[in-house]
């Protein structure tokens, strides 16, 4: 730069001769460059410090600082003698003033008040930094009291061991600062919320959660949430709605709400919400993402679930109350049809005999055979009678019992002793107790025996009833509950591991059709084979077995390998409780594995 | 099973052929043996030449050889029930127009189940049990005036 060109050489050659002044000449024209040049830089430099949108000042002390003062000795010191001596007008309009020299003079307590301990913190930190601070955040107030906030760059000038003064630039940040509190006042009210607030980008990319929302489904922090796409905070099956749907309406919206489930990251338990967002927006407008503020409903769906629950069980004991009365009806229906039959026959015959008589009609042999007839219907009346009775019992749990202890093996021989009189040649009955010789191994059974009597002989009934082309019938006792016990052949759930006796039933009649094992067992409900083949029957019997079965704690169930191949009724009872085999003391069966 | 009853000879007071003519044919379908056999003794009691079966089924191969002027039906049978001969016999104009009495005794008739026995076209209808005097009183009616064809 010219204006370093040495003015004390020009000066120095002043006192010469014509070449001295010849010299001189030259001297002055190269002062004047030199003058001309300052002038110019110094211009620039006013020009500069004008037109900057820094602060730039000066501040001098009318009483130089001593540094070796102690810090806060020198703080005072400052706030007794420094002033502003110089600034730009950006630093007169940073404290609301329209130029710069409305604020020169201005002292340094009314820029930097004492009030605030930040700013005693601000000058210790110049202080401590060998008077020097970059970056460092003042707190001022302008003309009007209004807190302003600058970051400034200062330098201090010490002479002789005294701080003379400091000049720097500064920045209004006062507005950053706002938007910085604001921003971490939102932040802390998001904190403070029990519900889940959050906030993703474009590509549902969480970016916020707050520690509420981070708690509601189970994930561990922020740095997690923000590691996990929004997809997975749902249900894989509720995506194609969310995706497809939800939030391209909530994009063309700006906001969208609905009921929907949260996954728990920890349980994989469904959290129901009430999922409300909003699109967010940049400052040009252009889509930057979703925000949420979602609640926690779980608590309320449960109880509309639980009132749904309550609801549907009413509805369902409604329904089998009404299937209940249609069963009565239906029931009562088929009663006064199979009574009236036999009444019918009764009446009938009863008529047509009487007016035979009146004819002198009836011979010897017509009369006994309308008297077998009659006496037949009676019996056929009384029996049905009797069903119903124990029917209406059963079903109301009125069928009186009286249990005794019984050894079922003996019961049964007995049973099947007395009904061999009663049947045909064309059959035989047998009865074994398995395994082979094992009378003891069976367990003792509590029963009421007229009960137990009237079961067993309704399964010989059957059995020989429903093999018209006749053949034989076994009657097999077994235990079970007991390692080696050798039910579960016929597989009725909940016997095979309790100890009990069960007694098989088993002929080679005319079997069931598929899916009869259970019609059997309603009540009136036959099989359609032993309809077809006219096989005489009201539908009662086994229904009312089954129902004495249970009474007894027992089950009854029926097997067959189809139509034409014979039926197997299974009875089971059982242990009494007092039986040591019931309490699984029995000695072992020998051979047993 | 089938059984048929021929009026027996040496007719009793106040019996014979009604009409005076020879025996009119009544078909029995019914499978409870007691009233079977009671319809059966009534009516050869009365001069009917009887023909009881127990289904459906039977009655109509008892039909292919043998034209009764009635038939006295059930409705509850195993094998061939009421309604399924009632549909045959109609399906089938050599027997269609035998008149047919339905005998039920489904309680409480009324309702669907009245109407569902109205669409089988009974000539009349006996509900069980019923008196003889009625029984015969319907058979009479429906076989007064000349047989069909």
């Amino acid at each position: 730069v010219n204006a370093d060109a040495d003015p004390g050489a020009a000066t120095a050659g002043a006192s010469a001769g014509d070449a001295a002044a010849r010299r001189s000449d030259q001297d002055d024209r190269s002062r004047r460059r030199t003058e001309d040049a300052l002038r110019l830089s110094e211009e620039r430099y006013r020009r500069f410090v004008a037109q900057s949108s820094e602060g730039i000042w000066r501040i001098e002390l009318d009483a130089p600082a001593p540094v070796s003062l102690p810090p806060d000795a020198q703080i005072a010191h400052f706030y007794r003698h420094a002033y502003l001596a110089e600034c730009n007008d950006a630093m007169a309009r940073m404290y609301g003033y329209g130029a710069a020299g409305e604020l020169v003079g201005a002292r340094l307590g009314d820029l930097l008040p004492l009030s605030d301990p930040d700013n005693a913190a601000y000058l210790r930190a110049f202080i401590a930094a060998g008077y020097r601070l970059t970056d460092a955040e003042s707190h001022e107030a302008d003309r009007d009291g209004n807190p302003r906030s600058f970051l400034n760059n200062l330098v201090g000038v010490v002479e002789d061991g005294h701080l003379v003064r400091a000049w720097g630039t500064q920045r209004d940040v006062t507005e950053r600062r706002r938007t910085e509190l604001e921003r971490q006042q939102f932040a802390s009210l998001a904190e403070s919320s029990g519900e889940f607030v959050g906030m993703c980008d474009t590509e549902l990319r969480p970016f916020y959660v707050n520690s509420a929302g981070l708690r509601m489904v189970g994930l561990d922090d922020l740095e997690q949430a923000r590691r996990t796409p929004v997809q997975a905070f749902f249900f894989p099956e509720d995506l194609p709605f969310l995706l497809e749907r939800f939030f391209p309406r909530v994009q063309r919206d700006g906001r969208g709400e609905v009921e929907i489930r949260f996954r728990h990251f920890k349980t994989g338990a469904p959290l129901w919400v009430i999922y409300s967002i909003v699109a967010l927006t940049d400052e040009s407008g252009r889509p930057s993402g979703f925000g949420t503020v979602t609640r926690d409903i779980t608590d309320r769906k449960r109880a509309e679930a639980e009132r749904e629950r309550l609801l549907e069980a009413e509805r369902a004991a409604r329904a089998e109350a009404e299937a209940a009365n249609r069963a009565k009806d239906e029931f009562l229906s088929i009663a006064a049809h199979e009574l009236l039959t036999p009444v019918t026959a009764l009446k009938g015959q009863t008529q047509t005999l009487q007016r035979a008589v009146a004819r002198q009609q009836v011979t010897p042999e017509r009369l006994a055979r309308v008297l077998v007839s009659l006496n037949a219907s009676a019996d056929r009346l009384a029996v049905l009678t009797r069903d119903l009775l124990d029917v209406a019992r059963l079903r109301t749990g009125r069928l009186p019992l009286r249990p005794q202890t019984l050894d079922l093996a003996a019961f049964a021989g007995g049973v099947v002793d007395a009904y061999r009189e009663r049947i045909g040649p064309d059959h035989t009955l047998s009865l074994a107790v398995e395994p082979e010789g094992g009378v003891s191994s069976l367990p003792a059974v509590r029963a009421d025996p007229v009960r137990l009597e009237q079961v067993l002989t309704n399964l010989l009934e059957n059995a020989v009833k429903y093999s018209p082309a006749g053949g034989p019938v076994r009657v097999r006792l077994s235990a079970t509950g007991r390692r080696g016990a050798s039910a579960g052949a016929t597989g009725e759930p909940g016997t095979s591991g309790t100890p009990g006796a069960l007694l098989l039933v088993e002929d080679e009649g005319i079997g069931l059709p598929p899916d009869s094992e259970e019609t059997i067992f309603q009540p009136f409900g036959r099989a359609a084979n032993a309809e077809q083949q006219a096989i005489r029957g009201m539908g009662l019997g086994l229904h009312i077995c089954r129902q004495i079965a249970g009474a007894h704690g027992g089950r009854l169930w029926a097997t067959s390998p189809g139509e034409g191949r014979g039926t197997t009724v299974s009875f089971w009872l059982p242990a009494a409780p007092d039986s040591p085999l019931a309490a699984g003391a029995a000695p072992e069966p020998a051979g047993d594995d | 099973v089938t059984t048929e009853s021929r009026p027996p000879d040496g007719w009793g007071a106040g019996a014979g052929p009604p009409g005076g003519g020879p025996a009119a044919g009544v078909l029995v379908v019914e499978d409870d043996h007691a009233i079977r056999e009671w319809l059966r003794d009534a009516l050869t009691d009365e001069g009917y030449a009887v023909v009881a079966v127990e289904t459906g089924r039977a009655a109509l191969a008892r039909l292919a050889s043998w034209r009764p002027r009635l038939i006295l039906l059930d409705l509850k049978m195993p094998d061939l029930d009421g309604w399924g001969f009632r549909a045959a016999q109609l399906a089938d104009p050599a027997i269609a127009t035998i008149p047919v009495v339905v005998m039920t005794a489904a309680a409480g008739a009324g309702g669907t189940r009245a109407e569902a026995i109205a669409r089988l076209t009974p000539a009349a209808l006996l509900r069980k049990p019923f008196d003889l005097d009625v029984l015969l009183d319907t058979v009479l009616r429906l076989l007064e005036g000349p047989p069909p064809d």
